[in-house]
């Protein structure tokens, strides 16, 4: 798994790129992230864009649940935007589409997000 | 003719990588990319191995995991082997019952069975045997 960050200034959201495949062994590096990247500069509303994703294992979804508690007990959100076909398909199989905001156009996740 | 190829690795899952690398060379000498959906039997091997490793072999790099695929008539077969001393696999909660949606972990198995069309554990005094099948 590889990421980019991009912050926005302009509301406070800021976005994470992931690339490649979302697994076991990044499960610690997505909770460090929210904690010591996000958190602690005091950016409490993210987003996942998952549309270069590979595949995501049960793991990883694992823990975006684990992220989204920590930036909730902060009075911030995590939303999931833009995954492929194949990644939506795997979110519904596990229940995610009933407790995350997914949201297929960016632009509505950034209105939507603080909501 | 069945056709098979095993590899054994360390309880691992920086193996991950070479297991996807195993898979897709398996799926490509088989011609099975056309006839199934390649990424739901992935994700299925995958939380097959990784259980093996974790809960299994509880990632005791000593012992190894061993990941068999065959292709035979109609059937591809996925077999993953562990040194654990097994579980009960009716005991897994259904993790998109509302009581357990928000709890990170456990949703391995109820994906491999969401997954693929055949689903089996079978417990010895040598370890654990995983049987997953997808039909083709």
């Amino acid at each position: 798994m590889d990421y980019k960050t991009e912050y926005s200034d302009s509301d406070n959201i800021v976005a994470v790129r992931f690339t490649g495949s979302i697994n076991v062994n990044d499960e610690p590096r997505i909770v460090d992230m929210v904690k010591n990247e996000f958190l602690s500069k005091g950016w409490i509303y993210v987003m996942f864009d998952l549309s270069e994703i590979d595949y995501i294992d049960s793991a990883g979804m694992g823990s975006f649940l684990a992220a989204r508690s920590i930036l909730n007990n902060r009075k911030g959100e995590l939303v999931l935007i833009k995954p492929s076909a194949k990644i939506d398909k795997i979110l519904s199989l596990a229940g995610f589409n009933k407790i995350f905001k997914i949201f297929y156009d960016e632009s509505e996740g950034r209105r939507r997000i603080k909501l | 003719m069945s056709k098979l190829l095993r590899i054994s690795f360390p309880s691992n899952t920086d193996y991950l990588r070479c297991i996807e690398a195993f898979f897709q060379n398996f799926m490509n000498i088989n011609g099975l990319y056309k006839s199934l959906d390649a990424n739901d039997v992935f994700l299925a091997l995958i939380e097959g191995v990784v259980n093996a490793v974790k809960h299994g072999n509880r990632g005791d790099t000593h012992k190894n995991v061993t990941l068999t695929l065959s292709y035979e008539g109609d059937l591809l077969k996925i077999i993953v082997e562990d040194g654990g001393h097994g579980f009960d696999p009716d005991d897994v909660k259904d993790p998109t019952h509302p009581d357990n949606i928000s709890v990170p972990g456990g949703r391995g198995i109820f994906l491999m069975r969401q997954l693929m069309d055949g689903v089996e554990y079978e417990f010895n005094d040598d370890g654990t045997r995983l049987i997953m099948v997808k039909n083709v």
